[in-house]
């Protein structure tokens, strides 16, 4: 039996969540203090976070040691390994269960983190308030540690050992008992799609925090502009890699799954197509606003859009709502109240935060001429907007249904049986749309027109 | 009447329309009983039923039958009410469908047999991670 590693990763995990805990107060102090003080708090929220991602790593580190090491004494290693996987698919067993896929997700996130906090001086202290909090939050969800007293289990530990997980005889009569040989990876996982596909997607998870942190920051320190020029050219490095990981899903589902296409219109694949649509939308608002001062206001809307929604994604398809809907959600870890959590606080704090800040930012009254290209880059916009709409209603059908049960009804909306008729009847027009508006909005941008009277 | 208005109440339009058609186009969970009246009441949308595969004793799945040339085959079904009913697939049996634990079918009656269309998989401990799927 190897106690150390495990134990070492655990110690590891709470590190990582107390850190980034310390980190997010002592910069939202650094905002509060005065000139002084301002700097000492700055240093401390700079250790907390260095700590952190040093913690961050020591997790992956440890956990890839036991799948590394076939320690199947360790539910990870005996539920997703095997002795004889190759070794790049010893790779993907790391992200194939949920707790090993919140860990990229926490480990792109500080790295994105540590480079922001050497890049952008002026916007460190508020932004990394933001980051340290999602920190803690997904952090969170691996802690894997029952609260004394309330008797709550927080999160779900990867470095539990098989015999905490599994209920089996045999532990009862050999506690000491190691299986010879894991379970094994998934064969449908054993391919190199799923070596560089959630990597990819993650990456695009944790670059759309980047200007959500800058919006919530611009709200908060009252610079209500200034934070665009910042956060734009992370919006479309996330709306590349986001894109790009997207697709590497659909060759994945195409190569393994038979569905015969590459996108089937499955929940899992619509919770994730949704964020982005409204992500390349909130860049053309963005792009509108650098240009002509206006749609300030719809950029912030959509800025926050986006990353509730990658939080609603996220709570799809780790919950366990979509069980009898999707065909690839994981199952529920126990993890739903803490993603409940984790969505309704963003939620609800960018939302109060925009409303009590709505009537002090800028807008300007002057109407966009119809022949002007923030017209139509606007309108085009609204359609991806409701593009993302339109796929999200039947999405969420599952949730529909858990919310008329919370209130004592009883309901058996199921989503559309045809997936792929239904979704294209709608999906396909809005195509043809935005390629007619950015045909015409690219016609404008380069050749601005008057119109005559 | 600012262009913006004519925007937002166009924007309003589609986004009532979209629910509309959404509620018009939403299949239903429901046992085998009810499916069987839709069918007889001469409806004939597709349905989604959710239910076990039948076991004996011992645990084994027991009514599973492939036809000759082994692309098609049919099994027994169990729904929530208790009910038991053979389900007509028109596809090869999926390589992990002996290992599932839950089924859901996406079909509906044709001249007194289940046809579905679409099976969704609910695989146990090794594949807890992932549901296997097989569609037409």
């Amino acid at each position: 039996m190897h106690y150390f590693i495990g134990d070492l990763g655990h110690l590891f995990v709470i590190a990582s969540f107390v850190t980034s805990l310390i980190s997010a107060f002592a910069y939202w102090k650094a905002n509060s203090a005065g000139v002084e003080t301002k700097e000492q708090w700055l240093g401390n929220a700079r250790v907390a976070f260095y700590v952190h991602s040093i913690a961050v790593v020591g997790v992956i580190v440890s956990l890839f040691v036991i799948i590394y090491q076939h320690y199947f004494e360790y539910h990870y290693a005996y539920s997703h390994s095997s002795l004889h996987l190759p070794g790049e698919y010893m790779i993907s067993c790391f992200w194939e269960g949920q707790e090993g896929s919140f860990l990229l997700w926490i480990f792109w996130q500080a790295v994105i983190g540590l480079f922001l906090i050497r890049t952008q001086r002026n916007w460190e202290a508020p932004v990394m308030v933001v980051f340290g909090l999602v920190q803690a939050f997904l952090a969170s969800m691996i802690l894997g540690v029952v609260i004394p007293f309330l008797n709550i289990k927080l999160g779900s530990s990867p470095f539990i050992l098989l015999r905490d997980a599994i209920d089996d005889p045999i532990f009862s009569l050999q506690p000491d008992f190691i299986p010879k040989d894991g379970s094994g990876l998934n064969p449908l996982l054993q391919n190199y799609w799923m070596v560089i596909h959630p990597p990819t997607l993650f990456l695009g998870f944790a670059l759309t925090l980047v200007p959500f942190a800058f919006c919530m920051a611009g709200l908060w320190q009252k610079k209500y502009s200034e934070w665009i020029k910042p956060a734009l050219p992370w919006a479309l490095v996330a709306g590349a890699v986001l894109g790009l990981g997207i697709l590497m899903g659909g060759y994945w589902a195409y190569e393994t799954l038979n569905f015969g296409g590459y996108w089937n219109w499955d929940p899992v694949e619509n919770a994730v197509y949704v964020p982005w649509l409204v992500l390349i939308a909130s860049i053309h608002t963005m792009i509108i606003y650098k240009n002509s001062e206006t749609a300030l206001k719809s950029s912030i809307i959509l800025n926050i859009a986006v990353f509730v929604l990658i939080l609603y994604s996220t709570f799809l398809t780790r919950s366990g709502i979509l069980g009898d809907a999707s065909v690839h959600s994981f199952t529920d870890l126990g993890l739903s109240g803490q993603l409940l959590i984790y969505l309704l606080f963003f939620t609800v704090v960018a939302i109060i935060l925009a409303t009590i800040r709505w009537k002090e930012i800028p807008s300007s009254d002057k109407e966009a001429s119809i022949y002007s290209k923030e017209f139509w880059i606007f309108l085009g916009a609204t359609t991806l907007c409701l593009m993302g709409f339109q796929v999200l209603l039947p999405t969420s059908i599952p949730v529909y249904n858990s919310l008329i049960e919370v209130f004592g009804g009883e309901s058996n909306l199921a989503p559309p049986a045809d997936q792929i008729g239904f979704y294209s009847k709608f999906q396909l027009w809005f195509g043809v749309l935005v390629a007619l508006i950015s045909g015409t909005g690219q016609f404008f941008w380069w050749k601005r027109m008057e119109k005559k009277s | 009447m600012k262009k913006s208005h004519i925007i937002a109440v166009v924007v309003i339009a589609a986004c009532i329309g979209l629910i509309v058609a959404t509620a018009g186009d939403a299949s239903t969970y429901v046992s085998f009983n009810q499916a069987y009246q839709m069918a007889s009441n001469g409806n004939n949308n597709q349905i989604h039923v959710v239910g076990d595969l039948k076991k004996d004793a011992a645990g084994t799945i027991v009514g599973i039958e492939k036809s000759s040339d082994n692309l098609s085959f049919s099994f027994i079904l169990i729904d929530e009410e208790q009910k038991e009913q053979k389900v007509y697939y028109n596809e090869p049996m999926p390589p992990d469908f002996a290992r599932s634990e839950k089924v859901v079918v996406i079909g509906g009656y044709q001249n007194n047999a289940f046809v579905a269309n679409k099976i969704l998989l609910k695989c146990p401990s090794k594949y807890q991670e992932e549901k296997i799927n097989a569609s037409i």
